[in-house]
C-alpha cells in the first residue's frame, strides 16, 4: 500500500463515513493515530460544510436543457419519417419495376402462332375449315367487303380451264386482332394459297419470318397490304393475282390482251401431281 | 421521455452543484449541465431501472466536465515536483494547534475554500466531491470514473492535501492555528535537557 493510500484511509476513518464497512481490517491500526490529527479535522470539515452549501439549478438552465432535449426529439422524427419513407418507397418502387418488366417480357414471350402452324392448319384435311365462299362470283363479292382492299385480277375467271389456278374458296380469319383473308387456289392439282395481311402488322412480320425460314415462297406488297403465297405447290407468281386497283375492263371489247406468261406460267421446277386434299 | 427527465429534475440541484464546482464558471456550467442532460435522455435505454440513478447520471457529468475542462488523463494523476514536495512536507506538523471553533472558521473561509478548489485537477475536484459532498463510496467512485479504486485514493489523497495547505495557511495567517510552545524539562545533571511539548 502506497503512503497515498494509507493516508486516504486514515481520513476515511476521521470521517467516520463507511470506514468500519469499506475498510474493517485497518481499524486497529487507525485508532491509535487518531488524535494526533484531531487538529486537522476542522479543516476536513470546513471545506466539506463549504462544499455541500446548496446551490440552486437555474430556470433558464433547466429550460436549456429541455429545449434541447426537444430540438433532439424534433430531428428524430424528421430523420425516422424519411427513413420510413425510405423503407416503403424501396418496395414499392422494386414492385413498380417488376410490374413493368413483366409487362415487357410478357410483350415479348406472347406466344405467336407460326405462319407455318397456320398453313398447316389450312391444308390439313382433317381440321380444314371450310372457306366461306367457293365461287369466283362470291370471292370477289367477299373481297369487296372486306376492309383490306385488294381484288382479283377481273380479266381471270379461275376455273382452271382458260387460268392456271382453280379457285376453291376464301375466307377471312383473324391473327392478333389483325384481319386477314385466306383464298384457296387448286394448282395442276396441288394445294395453293395466298394470304393476304395488312402491311406493318404482326402478321406480316411473321410472314417475314416465315420467308426468311423458306416456309413462306414469295410476298408481295400492294397498296396496305401484303401478299403471301401458301403451301408448297404454290406458284410465286399467284401473288400478282391481287392487286388493289385493276384496270376496267371495255365490257363491248374482247380482251385482246394475252394473259402474261410471265405471270400466269409456272414457275421452273413445279410439278403437277395430284390434289392432295379433299375439298368440302 | 417523461420518466427519465422527471427523474432528472428531482435531483438537478445536487447535478447542478456539481457541475458548477467543477467547471467554475457559470455560463459553462449551464451549458455543461444541459448537454449532459440531453445525453442522459440520448442514452435512457442503457439505464436499468432500480439501479443506481445518481451514480449513472453522475457518470455522464464527470465526463461532460472531464470534456469541457479539456482533461482526459484521468487514470494517471501526474506527480509535480509540488505536489511531491507537499507529500514530503505534509507529515503531521504537531507544532500546530486549532484555536477557535470551526464554526467561525467556517464563516470566514467559505472564498479561500472556493479558491484552493480551483486550483486542483478535475480528477481530483470530482473525486473530493463524489466523496465529502455525495457520499459515494470509494468503489462506486471508481465505477462512476472507470478507474482502479487505488487511483480514487490517489486522487483524494493529493485532492486533500492541497485543500489542507491552503487551508493551513490560511488558517494560520488569520490567527485559527498556532503553534504549540516548546517546554524545557530539567531533569538530572546527568541527562541531557529535553524538549517536549505540551499544548496551552
Amino acid at each position: 500500500m502506497t503512503d497515498e493510500e494509507k493516508k486516504e484511509i486514515f481520513w476515511t476513518y476521521l470521517h467516520g463515513k463507511k470506514f468500519a464497512s469499506e475498510f474493517p481490517e485497518h481499524l486497529p491500526v487507525v485508532t491509535e493515530e487518531k488524535n494526533s490529527y484531531s487538529d486537522e479535522v476542522p479543516l476536513e470539515q470546513a471545506w466539506k460544510e463549504i462544499l455541500k452549501r446548496p446551490v440552486s439549478c437555474p430556470t433558464s438552465t433547466w429550460e436549456l436543457a429541455l429545449s434541447k432535449v426537444q430540438t433532439h426529439r424534433n430531428t428524430l422524427r424528421k430523420k425516422n419519417f424519411i427513413k420510413k419513407m425510405i423503407w416503403l418507397s424501396v418496395p414499392m418502387a422494386a414492385m413498380l419495376v417488376l410490374f413493368f418488366y413483366t409487362m415487357a417480357i410478357q410483350h415479348e414471350t406472347l406466344e405467336t402462332p407460326k405462319l407455318s402452324d397456320i398453313e398447316h392448319i389450312i391444308f390439313t384435311a382433317s381440321e380444314f375449315n371450310p372457306p366461306s365462299v367457293t365461287t369466283i362470283g362470291e370471292v370477289r363479292a367477299f373481297l369487296e367487303q372486306m376492309a383490306l382492299p385488294v381484288a382479283l385480277d377481273p380479266s381471270d375467271d379461275f376455273d382452271g380451264v382458260h387460268s392456271p389456278y382453280r379457285i376453291v374458296g376464301a375466307r377471312a380469319d383473324s391473327y392478333f386482332d389483325e384481319q386477314l383473308i385466306q383464298l384457296f387456289f387448286e394448282c395442276d392439282g396441288m394445294p395453293a394459297g395466298l394470304l393476304i395481311v395488312k402491311n406493318g402488322g404482326l402478321a406480316a412480320r411473321e410472314i417475314g419470318n416465315a420467308v426468311a425460314d423458306g416456309t413462306v415462297g414469295a410476298t408481295r406488297s400492294v397498296g396496305g397490304v401484303l401478299v403471301a403465297t401458301l403451301g408448297t405447290g404454290a406458284p410465286h407468281k399467284l401473288i400478282h393475282i391481287v392487286n388493289d386497283n385493276w384496270p376496267e375492263l371495255q365490257p363491248s371489247v374482247e380482251s385482246t390482251v394475252e394473259p402474261t406468261e410471265a405471270v400466269y406460267e409456272l414457275a421452273e421446277g413445279e410439278n403437277n401431281p395430284e390434289p392432295s386434299f379433299e375439298v368440302l | 421521455m417523461e420518466d427519465i427527465l422527471s427523474t432528472i429534475e428531482r435531483y438537478k440541484d445536487q447535478l447542478y452543484r456539481f457541475v458548477l464546482r467543477n467547471v467554475w464558471d457559470r455560463s459553462m456550467a449551464d451549458d455543461v449541465f444541459a448537454s449532459a442532460v440531453l445525453a442522459a435522455y440520448e442514452n435512457r435505454d442503457q439505464y436499468i431501472p432500480g439501479t443506481n440513478f445518481r451514480a449513472w447520471m453522475f457518470k455522464i457529468l464527470a465526463n461532460k466536465c472531464f470534456i469541457a475542462n479539456r482533461e482526459t488523463q484521468r487514470t494517471q494523476d501526474r506527480v509535480e515536483e509540488e505536489d511531491a514536495e507537499l507529500l514530503i512536507v505534509n507529515e503531521k506538523d504537531t507544532s500546530l494547534y486549532f484555536i477557535g471553533n470551526s464554526k467561525e472558521f467556517l464563516e470566514c473561509c467559505g472564498e479561500e475554500v472556493y479558491k484552493a478548489f480551483q486550483q486542483l485537477s478535475t480528477a481530483q475536484r470530482t473525486c473530493i466531491l463524489l466523496k465529502d459532498v455525495e457520499g459515494f463510496s470509494y468503489k462506486e467512485i471508481a465505477d462512476i470514473l472507470g478507474i482502479p479504486v487505488a487511483t480514487v485514493m490517489t486522487h483524494l489523497s493529493r485532492g486533500r492535501a492541497v485543500l489542507r495547505r491552503e487551508l493551513l495557511e490560511y488558517a494560520q495567517k488569520n490567527g485559527f492555528l498556532r503553534k504549540r510552545p516548546k517546554i524545557m524539562f530539567r531533569q538530572n545533571a546527568a541527562e541531557p535537557e529535553t524538549c517536549g511539548s505540551a499544548a496551552l
